[in-house]
């Protein structure tokens, strides 16, 4: 709703004034490289994996060095332990470990840059993904085409779900997220709004559900936040992993479809 | 020791304490019918005025009281601020109140009379005054080439070196002559001109004082709170200059009769209608278009004014050949209504309404509109010639609609704050040297934050965020005190009470913002109430005719706090009222300030310095939801802030060549537990430098022409100061809240008035107009992105509004 509404100010902004844009060059601080954890398990098949990096300096190029030799290790409520391996730098991937939806994760990483970092996740129940319908969607005289998930929410409790999409393989980077707070136990037919997206007639895109847990939906939310720069105080994401690193560490169930866009 | 200080100042003056005694005798019995929630407050006052009562004053016997009403000779108005000086061997004066009513009790004898106010024609008689008298005067504009003489020959009770610190009055007039953008006059824009007075930023009607947020002003329209004065995303206020008589900015020291926000009062006063003969007058212009009809219901006994303005930017959309855009709507318009009527000598009944309303959508599938409306009940009445009655009966309220018509969804998404206000104020004119003011005000205040209705098949649910209710309460007095020729004093104490009402459930949260326990109050039921003490003084002491001293010190509360966490105000932002959680926010202030006037009264220049200390600031935790979320409370932090600053003022106040520079040097800083690691970060609207620079030129009487430049330190904002890659993409490391600065803003406006042929039955006007004619790329965001030429690096994209916004207006009257 938000979005909609900031999407659209945006539009009538730029479309009534002289609005413009230039590159400046801002002189920002160096801050100290901090470690980033991204650590995923699914209910799909394993083995899952477990990305430790550093951060770097802003004026830096894109090449987010991997932290070696930390000891990963993800138990979970069944007493279940995997000691990870890394299989190259900064990736560690589990041995035997099956992501199942209803149980509860424990991610536990030492010695990575020589400090430790622990955190845990609950992987929600599967909500199955009925159908995605294709509309198109009209934002201040151009259209843009716009794909309605279509799921049944399980009454009674939260559910959080967050969505991503693939255009022609080509990932599109916005955050879809919704929840039941105001659908509760009703069939979801949400539209992901990003006009920015240019889906054609004849594109394939791949949408990808995913059932998350409460702190991984904040988590993204609050990511979000900051990406589309419209918070006065765009701050790091809220992160579930203890210890001062940057990322998340989350358990989610995953379903894919592929729809071929057609008028 | 502030409320201590405020108490010796009651004692130390015999007189007043009779006119306090008096005014709280008729509080209580209004207290009973209005149920006012004083407590233990009210009983320490009471104690005091107890003991303070039984001094009884001394009346001389042989005075008498002249009192009556100063109206525009040509349109009937009543004039604010005129001031009415009796001469025998000193001079005894007063000014009008915002009713135009004066009061004045002297010895009997025969006086020469002065009734005053720039740019009138002054109105000088003799008096022989035996007894007590009704006497309305009405005096009349001072012919154009007369105005400066005038000015020159105004009373020697100088009013300016007598004004009281930190209070802006805004001159109509000189106001229409200032260029804006889209050349339309906006109150609301020309003020940021004034020292201590900031803008939001371009695309923002919002204004900061001294450090203030934009939601620390109270803004009034004939005394109605308007809680969200922008129309267009920001680019309008919605104040049509001409409905409006009055403007008066409190920059943090108000008087004891206003209350209920931090860092400033607004007061707006529409103007009553020509209550002589009928005018229409009107302009026309790129953006919007504006009428203005008024005139007597019966001559000299009532009139009505109706104000109407439109933008029709939509109509240009409707030339687009894209169908889809010719579908789409934005516009927005406003309405001021007013009429009064005098019922007799006594008493007068002002009904005076605001309705305005921004409407925006995409073809069918998207809309929302927004707007507040506004009414007020007046009725004046002079109870004795010492006495005058003010009683309002107020409604206030704002709303904002989102409609969604999607293929798969049907809803509306509504939000709403709506106030029902009782205000009673009475003015006692004790003598030429005090006049007290006081009053009481009940508003009950309901809040909407969300409410969805859906329409049937939709893939939503009809719902509603619980809806909150308070009382909010406050009784003051407050004194206007001739100590002596040299040493004004106001001073006064304003009781709050804020009342948060049941009828809904209130949650309390764990450490994480996780909900602990939910508790539900009955209908009626108190759930919280907080009770404060608010002391208000400021006295200015004049060395001489041309110079003087003036010093302030207030306490502000503040129980209604704006939930916005984007960068610019939106319509969507909500109200939310203190609750179990949400504390009152406090403020104290103390400034000081000089004030000289010199060549003849030629310049004026002012020194203004201010410390202000605030408690209960509220903040955002990181990744806060503000947007329709039941459990807001558990998003907010809560702090402390201070702001400080240094404002001067120099204005060339007569010739051909006219204008002022204002510059101002200021900090503002919060101190928030978990943001920023809990150390003392800038405001967002932390300021170092602002200067805006004035100048008028009238050429001849067809041709006037002016500039504004304006400067100011860019402000704080939050940068990355590194990257990381998460989920295949590029995020950004944040160290440290606020620690960087947008550049530095200037800009430079030009305008030209021609003033077309004149009589007394037409008049018209030309105004031209260039919004920031040097072109100015001034940042209205800065986004950090990866670069376009190489996706291996991340910069830094600058977003500007508006360069060369030329418009041309055309005014007429008739």
């Amino acid at each position: 709703m938000k979005q909609l509404y900031i999407v659209s100010s945006i539009i009538i902004a730029s479309a009534l004034f002289t609005s413009c844009e230039k590159v400046i060059d801002v002189d920002l601080n160096d801050s100290e490289s901090k470690v980033v954890i991204e650590g995923i398990i699914t209910d799909e098949a394993g083995p899952y994996t477990v990305k430790i990096t550093k951060s770097i300096n802003f004026d830096q190029s894109n090449t987010f060095p991997g932290v070696s030799n930390a000891e990963v290790v993800i138990n979970d409520d069944l007493g279940n332990v995997d000691t990870l391996v890394e299989t190259s730098s900064g990736i560690y991937q589990t041995t035997s470990l099956v992501g199942q939806s209803g149980r509860t994760y424990f991610l536990n990483i030492k010695n990575a840059d020589g400090k430790s970092f622990s955190s845990s996740c609950y992987m929600p129940l599967k909500v199955n993904l009925d159908s995605v319908r294709v509309d198109s969607i009209n934002f201040g005289g151009s259209y843009a085409i716009t794909l309605f998930p279509q799921f049944q929410d399980p009454a009674g409790i939260r559910n959080y779900y967050r969505f991503k999409l693939k255009k022609n393989n080509d990932p599109i980077n916005s955050i879809y997220l919704q929840d039941d707070q105001f659908s509760d136990g009703l069939v979801m037919l949400q539209p992901l709004i990003d006009p920015g997206a240019d889906i054609e007639y004849g594109d394939i895109v791949s949408v990808e559900m995913l059932c998350i847990d409460k702190p991984i939906n904040l988590y993204w939310f609050s990511l979000d936040l900051n990406v589309s720069q419209d918070s006065a105080t765009p701050a790091n994401p809220v992160s579930n992993i203890k210890g001062g690193a940057l990322g998340y560490f989350s358990a989610q169930t995953r379903q894919v479809r592929l729809v071929e866009i057609n008028p | 020791m502030l409320q201590s200080f405020c108490y010796i100042l009651f004692i130390i003056y015999g007189e007043l304490i009779y006119a306090i005694g008096f005014g709280f005798n008729i509080q209580n019995r209004k207290h009973c019918i209005v149920n006012i929630e004083i407590k233990s407050c009210k009983l320490y006052l009471a104690s005091i005025l107890i003991t303070l009562v039984s001094i009884n004053p001394i009346f001389a016997q042989d005075r008498i009281t002249l009192n009556g009403i100063v109206k525009d000779k040509r349109s009937g108005e009543t004039i604010i601020g005129a001031t009415v000086v009796l001469n025998q061997t000193v001079n005894i004066g007063t000014v009008t109140n915002e009713y135009g009513f004066y009061s004045l009790t002297v010895p009997k004898g025969i006086y020469k009379m002065t009734v005053s106010l720039v740019g009138y024609q002054p109105l000088v008689l003799t008096k022989d005054l035996q007894k007590n008298e009704v006497f309305d005067v009405s005096i009349g504009e001072a012919a154009s080439e007369l105005k400066e003489i005038t000015i020159v020959g105004e009373d020697k009770q100088d009013k300016n070196s007598q004004a009281l610190p930190g209070v802006e009055k805004m001159d109509m007039k000189e106001m229409s002559k200032v260029p804006v953008i889209f050349g339309e006059r906006d109150l609301l824009k020309t003020i940021q001109l004034l020292p201590g007075i900031k803008s939001a930023g371009e695309g923002n009607s919002g204004f900061y004082v001294r450090g203030g947020g934009a939601d620390q002003n109270l803004i009034l329209l004939d005394e109605a709170p308007v809680y969200n004065a922008s129309h267009l995303l920001g680019f309008f206020s919605t104040f049509n200059s001409d409905a409006i008589k009055d403007v008066t900015v409190f920059k943090g020291n108000m008087p004891a009769q206003y209350g209920g926000r931090l860092s400033s009062v607004l007061d707006i006063k529409m103007n009553d209608g020509n209550d002589q003969s009928y005018h229409v007058s009107g302009g026309i212009g790129l953006i919007s278009s504006k009428l203005n009809i008024e005139g007597p219901i019966k001559k000299g006994k009532g009139s009505f004014l109706i104000t109407g303005r439109r933008t029709y930017a939509d109509v240009f959309l409707k030339l687009s050949p894209n169908k889809d855009i010719r579908e789409n709507t934005l516009y927005f318009y406003d309405l001021n209504l007013k009429s009064n009527y005098t019922l007799n000598s006594k008493n007068r009944l002002y009904l005076s309404g605001y309705f305005g309303r921004d409407k925006l959508g995409f073809g069918e599938g998207f809309g929302i509109d927004w707007g507040n409306g506004t009414g007020t009940l007046r009725w004046n009445s002079i109870i004795s010639n010492k006495l005058f009655s003010n009683t309002s009966l107020i409604y206030s309220s704002y709303s904002y609609k989102i409609s969604i018509n999607g293929a798969t969804s049907q809803f509306d998404v509504t939000s709403k704050i709506r106030d029902f206000n009782l205000k009673q104020e009475f003015q006692y004119y004790v003598n030429p040297k005090n006049t007290v003011r006081f009053g009481f005000n009940v508003i009950h205040h309901t809040m909407t934050p969300g409410q969805i209705e859906a329409s049937e098949g939709s893939a939503i649910l009809d719902s509603k965020l619980q809806e909150r209710f308070a009382l909010d309460n406050a009784v003051y007095v407050s004194n206007d005190w001739q100590a002596s020729s040299k040493l004004k004093v106001n001073y006064g104490l304003r009781l709050s009470s804020f009342d948060v009402l049941g009828g809904n459930d209130y949650y309390t949260f764990d450490a994480e913002g996780n909900v602990d326990d939910t508790l539900s109050y009955k209908d009626g039921s108190i759930v919280k109430s907080y009770v404060y003490l608010e002391p208000r003084v400021s006295m200015s002491y004049a060395f001489n005719e041309s110079s003087s001293i003036k010093a302030a010190l207030a306490r502000n509360v503040q129980n209604l706090h704006l939930i916005s966490n984007s960068s610019t105000s939106t319509p969507t932002d909500i109200w939310i009222p203190s609750s179990r959680i949400v504390q009152p926010e406090i403020s104290d202030q103390v400034s000081l300030g000089y004030y000289k006037q010199f060549k003849d009264k030629m310049y004026e220049f002012s020194a203004e310095i201010y410390y202000k200390d605030m408690q209960n600031i509220v903040d955002y935790k990181d990744g806060a939801n503000t947007q329709a979320n039941d459990l807001i409370e558990g998003e907010l932090l809560f702090g402390q802030g201070r702001a400080y600053g240094l404002e001067l003022f120099i204005k060339k106040k007569l010739g051909k060549f006219n204008g002022w520079i204002g510059y101002t040097l200021s900090r503002s800083e919060r101190q928030i537990d978990n943001i920023n690691n809990s150390e003392w970060y800038n405001a967002r609207q932390d300021r170092t430098h602002d200067v805006s620079i004035v100048g008028i030129y009238d050429l001849n009487k067809k041709w006037s022409f002016s500039a504004t430049f304006v400067f100011y330190t860019g402000n704080a904002a939050t940068f990355p100061s590194g990257k990381y890659e998460v989920d295949g993409n590029v995020q950004f490391v944040y160290t440290e809240r606020n620690g960087y600065r947008l550049p530095a803003y200037h800009r430079l406006d030009l305008g030209a008035t021609l003033q077309g042929r004149k009589t007394d039955k037409f008049e018209s006007s030309w105004n031209f107009s260039c919004y920031n004619a040097y072109g100015r790329e001034n940042a209205f965001s800065i986004e950090f992105r990866e670069s376009e030429s190489d996706p291996q690096k991340t910069e830094a994209v600058q977003t500007t509004l508006f360069r060369w916004v030329p418009s041309v207006t055309y005014n007429f009257k008739f």
